[in-house]
């Protein structure tokens, strides 16, 4: 690979950032490791990465903080938030606080990789799990939102997202929906804008009932 | 007599249970037959009793509450009759019988405590009325003595906590009954006694001396009784943390433990990689507390598909990435589309060779569309050699009864999907 985006791993546990620095190989460079909200804010400011890995359940909080935290600084590094849970709110959670994308612990070293330079792009990622998320979030029997343009997903953008969510990578979408890549890059963060700025449905509240379902 | 006992047996089955271990201290001075016929028969004194054990035994032969019996003497007892019975029956029943009493003495305090204040309100009614055979001399301080016979009880029940607590509950709401309507008639009493002794217009003020009396009672012992009150719910709370730890420690021993331990002992890479992830999955949903076991009544389009996908996963050890959107009321179609995704997960962990298998599951409007993907060898799908029981059975056939549509869509190098149609407007179950 030759560009390594630079990265900081956010997790309490050593184990895990370790086993995710060694997976990631040198696909990336590592530039910070920290275990809790201060210490991740201030290695963060210090090392400025491109991408932030971000753990969802950090002793003292969670990563949502770091973000707010962060951005709060007039930092604007982007975030992609790992984590072993998929729990709904969780997920929204950390995606509302302004995560670039959301994947599980499972994932692949190669497709973890894939993922924090899509976002050290400027892209969103989406795992299956997330568009699922979003696709049930923005369901379409709701009633009339106030704020239509953001508070909907158009035609297109739905289609993106269910397709994400039966697993197709950005470029199996575009050979399917025969567009380019780079428009299925644009649904998608238009998705995430979507996601992160919409007060549709209570979000968050929404994510913590789909929880008990 | 005979028949009594019989139909004593069925009230006296507890007490014979413990029967079972020989009562050591009733054997002496006892040489009757061993037989318990025998011993049923015999009037005993209970131990354990309030005074000596008489009304206890009495009520215990004779198949009544002891309350009642108690009742029954005092009542007696105001004419003089009930104290020449109760003596008479004392020296009656000499042996005394030491099995454990059904209503023991504790927790029948409420009773008790009921039974000193109904004696004491009775005992100052029928003086008022001048129905009592107990010469004033006599009179109070028997009246002192029932009172004070209440209090006692009362104070005892409060030393035992838990009973106290007890008495308060909804199963011995009548002990508390029981205590108020004790209270009342005392209350009653006094005032008939004192309307008596006294004017109506000193009345006022008695009552207003009563309201201080109880009122500076309620100060003394307010506390008190909050203070154990609180360390009854205080425990009860500790009780109730302790059983949620060892809950979770069971759980962790059952599940992860076991887990851990079978992982250590497997040599195969495939087979330890499926425990970890069944254990995660079953984790996971303990954590986020979707039932892990579901009754059928409440299955919903998540949980329906999970335990289809749960099951593939287990036997075929491929991880499948399942994703559920929306929500529909499940009926038998529903299941029915849930054994044929089942069949296509399994087409695809068994011949694809994939990593991992994508299912993403979409319900809206009654309508549910099952997306089963992998990116594994793929096949032609017009080679589909017609004899493939698993696709034209269990997919396309099941699909086709119900009213719904199996596609299945592959190239040779790049994966397979299987999509399936389950429509709203669809023909009544097969």
């Amino acid at each position: 690979m030759s560009w390594q985006p630079r990265v900081v791993i956010v997790d309490d546990h050593e184990l895990v950032r370790s086993g995710v620095k060694s997976s990631l190989g040198d696909a990336v460079h590592v530039v910070g490791e920290a275990g809790d909200i201060g210490e991740a804010v201030a290695v963060i400011l210090d090392t400025n990465p491109d991408v932030v890995l971000l753990d969802v359940h950090l002793p003292s909080g969670t990563g949502g903080e770091v973000i707010t935290q962060v951005h709060a600084e007039g930092s604007d590094v982007k975030f992609l938030a790992l984590s072993v849970s998929d729990a709904a709110d969780d997920v929204i959670g950390v995606v509302r606080a302004g995560a670039r994308g959301y994947v599980t612990k499972t994932i692949s070293g190669d497709d973890l990789a894939d993922a924090i330079r899509r976002v050290a792009e400027g892209d969103a990622v989406f795992s299956p799990r997330l568009a699922g998320f979003v696709l049930d979030a923005f369901a379409t029997n709701e009633p009339a939102p106030v704020d239509v343009e953001l508070d909907q997903l158009t035609n297109r953008e739905r289609e993106v997202m269910r397709l994400l969510a039966r697993g197709y990578a950005y470029k199996e979408v575009a050979a399917k929906l025969e567009i380019s890549v780079k428009t299925v890059e644009t649904h998608a963060s238009s998705v995430l804008r979507k996601l992160q700025l919409s007060n549709r449905h209570q979000l968050t509240t929404w994510a913590t009932k789909r929880k008990l379902v | 007599m005979t028949l009594c006992c019989f139909g004593c047996r069925a009230c006296d089955h507890k007490e014979d249970m413990s029967n079972a271990l020989p009562p050591v201290s009733s054997l002496s001075g006892f040489s009757g037959s061993a037989d318990p016929q025998e011993s049923q028969i015999r009037l005993r004194r209970a131990q354990g009793g309030l005074l000596t054990g008489v009304s206890a035994g009495l009520a215990r032969r004779f198949c009544v509450d002891t309350s009642l019996v108690r009742l029954a003497f005092v009542v007696l007892g105001l004419t003089g009759v009930g104290l020449l019975a109760y003596v008479a029956a004392f020296v009656r029943m000499r042996e005394v019988d030491t099995r454990e009493l059904a209503d023991n003495w504790p927790t029948e305090t409420p009773k008790v405590v009921g039974l000193g204040l109904f004696t004491t309100g009775l005992m100052l009614l029928l003086h008022r009325l001048g129905l009592s055979v107990l010469s004033d001399s006599f009179f109070w301080p028997v009246l002192v003595v029932a009172a004070g016979f209440g209090v006692v009880s009362w104070q005892l029940s409060l030393e035992r906590q838990q009973r106290l607590a007890s008495a308060f509950q909804p199963d011995s709401r009548y002990g508390a009954l029981r205590i108020a309507a004790g209270v009342v008639v005392v209350a009653v009493g006094i005032f008939a006694a004192l309307a008596g002794e006294v004017s109506f217009s000193a009345l006022g003020s008695s009552a207003f001396a009563l309201v201080l009396i109880l009122g500076g009672l309620a100060v003394v012992f307010g506390p008190w009784a909050s203070i154990l009150l609180n360390d009854v719910s205080n425990e009860r709370r500790q009780r109730v943390r302790a059983d949620e730890r060892a809950d979770l420690a069971a759980h962790l021993h059952d599940s992860v433990l076991q887990t851990l331990a079978l992982i250590q002992r497997t040599d195969d890479p495939s087979e330890a990689a499926s425990l970890a992830r069944r254990q995660e999955r079953e984790l996971r949903s303990w954590l986020y507390s979707r039932p892990e076991s579901f009754v059928h009544s409440d299955v919903d389009l998540q949980s329906l598909f999970e335990s289809a996908a749960a099951d593939v996963e287990d036997r075929h050890s491929v991880p499948i990435e399942l994703v559920v959107v929306g929500e529909v009321e499940v009926d038998d179609s529903v299941i029915t589309l849930a054994k044929a995704a089942r069949e296509a997960m399994v087409n695809a962990s068994k011949f694809s060779g994939a990593p991992q298998i994508s299912v993403f599951v979409e319900g809206e409007a009654g309508q549910v569309e099952v997306w089963v993907r992998d990116r594994g060898v793929g096949f032609d799908t017009d080679a589909i050699d017609p004899d493939r029981r698993g696709i034209r059975d269990s997919v396309r056939g099941r699909l086709a009864r119900i009213g719904g549509e199996a596609t299945i869509t592959s190239t040779p190098g790049d994966g397979a999907e299987v999509y399936l149609l389950l429509p709203a407007q669809r023909k009544a179950s097969p």
